[in-house]
């Protein structure tokens, strides 16, 4: 689940910055999403393809611009899941911002222990 | 400082932003590793300011910090936010990182506010990772409706 895949859509997105980590015996994948809360935030899984995407419902204030660093938009970023990944064991939450998403691993790919008998 | 009111219309700039971004990752720069040193600003939060006949509003996205380890002062019209971004991991697990994009580490940004700006009428709230502060303007500041007389005749 290591390479994501970049789309060219006609929608600008928005590039989020993420981490990826093996914790325990599952992957833990980070996103920073600053301005998007639970109910804007959307995971979708299609054939392998983990899509994470999240609406920031955010109005540009009226007035003069003194400074504008920030980038206004929509973030996306599709990763791509790999064989030993399980897509009915992924879970999410987001809070301050960040998604953290706790992905599983199928049985068949955890390491199995094989007992010898003695005869 | 800027007159010119600038909405969501078509911005051919961004579309250098994004495709200088699309090349970056391409790369893998701007990743962690070289955004470090004692004078590299890349890290410094993105901070957003915008006057109007009220006020200011400064906006600054911070994901992944904590209201506890933020700080936010002004003095003489400097505003300086300040805090830390701690690694977000799960206490007492043992974890293997594959790939960090995401930086932490302390921060610190100052912003020269206008003379306008009253010190003592400000506000601050963090909401989803995006730190927002209100600022007033000084009574003498705000615009003030002079009505005109017309004096009839001569």
């Amino acid at each position: 689940m290591q390479k994501e895949v970049t789309k060219s859509t006609n929608d600008t997105w928005l590039v989020p910055a993420y981490n990826v980590s093996k914790e325990d015996e599952s992957i833990i994948l980070r996103i920073e999403m600053p301005g998007v809360d639970k109910d804007n935030l959307d995971i979708t899984v299609e054939n392998n393809q983990l899509f994470v995407t999240g609406h920031r419902e955010e109005k540009a204030p009226e007035g003069a611009w003194l400074i504008r660093e920030r980038r206004r938009g929509n973030y996306r970023r599709v990763f791509t899941l790999d064989d030993t990944t399980d897509p009915e064991a992924i879970s999410a939450e987001i809070a301050h911002g960040v998604v953290t998403m706790r992905i599983g691993f199928k049985a068949t790919a955890k390491p199995r222990k094989i007992e010898v008998k003695a005869h | 400082m800027n007159l010119v009111r600038r909405d969501s219309a078509y911005r051919p700039l961004n579309e250098f932003d994004r495709l200088r971004e699309e090349i970056n990752q391409l790369f893998d720069f701007g990743s962690e590793t070289d955004a470090r040193g004692l004078f590299d600003r890349s890290v410094s939060p993105p901070v957003d300011l915008v006057e109007n006949e009220e006020g200011f509003l400064v906006t600054c996205d911070l994901p992944g910090v904590d209201e506890k380890n933020l700080d936010v002062s002004i003095t003489n019209n400097v505003l300086t936010i300040r805090g830390e971004k701690h690694q977000e991991r799960n206490a007492g697990t043992e974890e293997t990182s594959y790939r960090r994009e995401i930086w932490s580490g302390s921060f610190q940004r100052t912003i020269s506010l206008p003379a306008t700006a009253n010190a003592d009428d400000v506000d601050a709230g963090m909401k989803n990772g995006v730190l927002t502060i209100r600022i007033g303007k000084r009574e003498e500041a705000k615009p003030r409706r002079i009505t005109v007389g017309v004096n009839q005749g001569r």
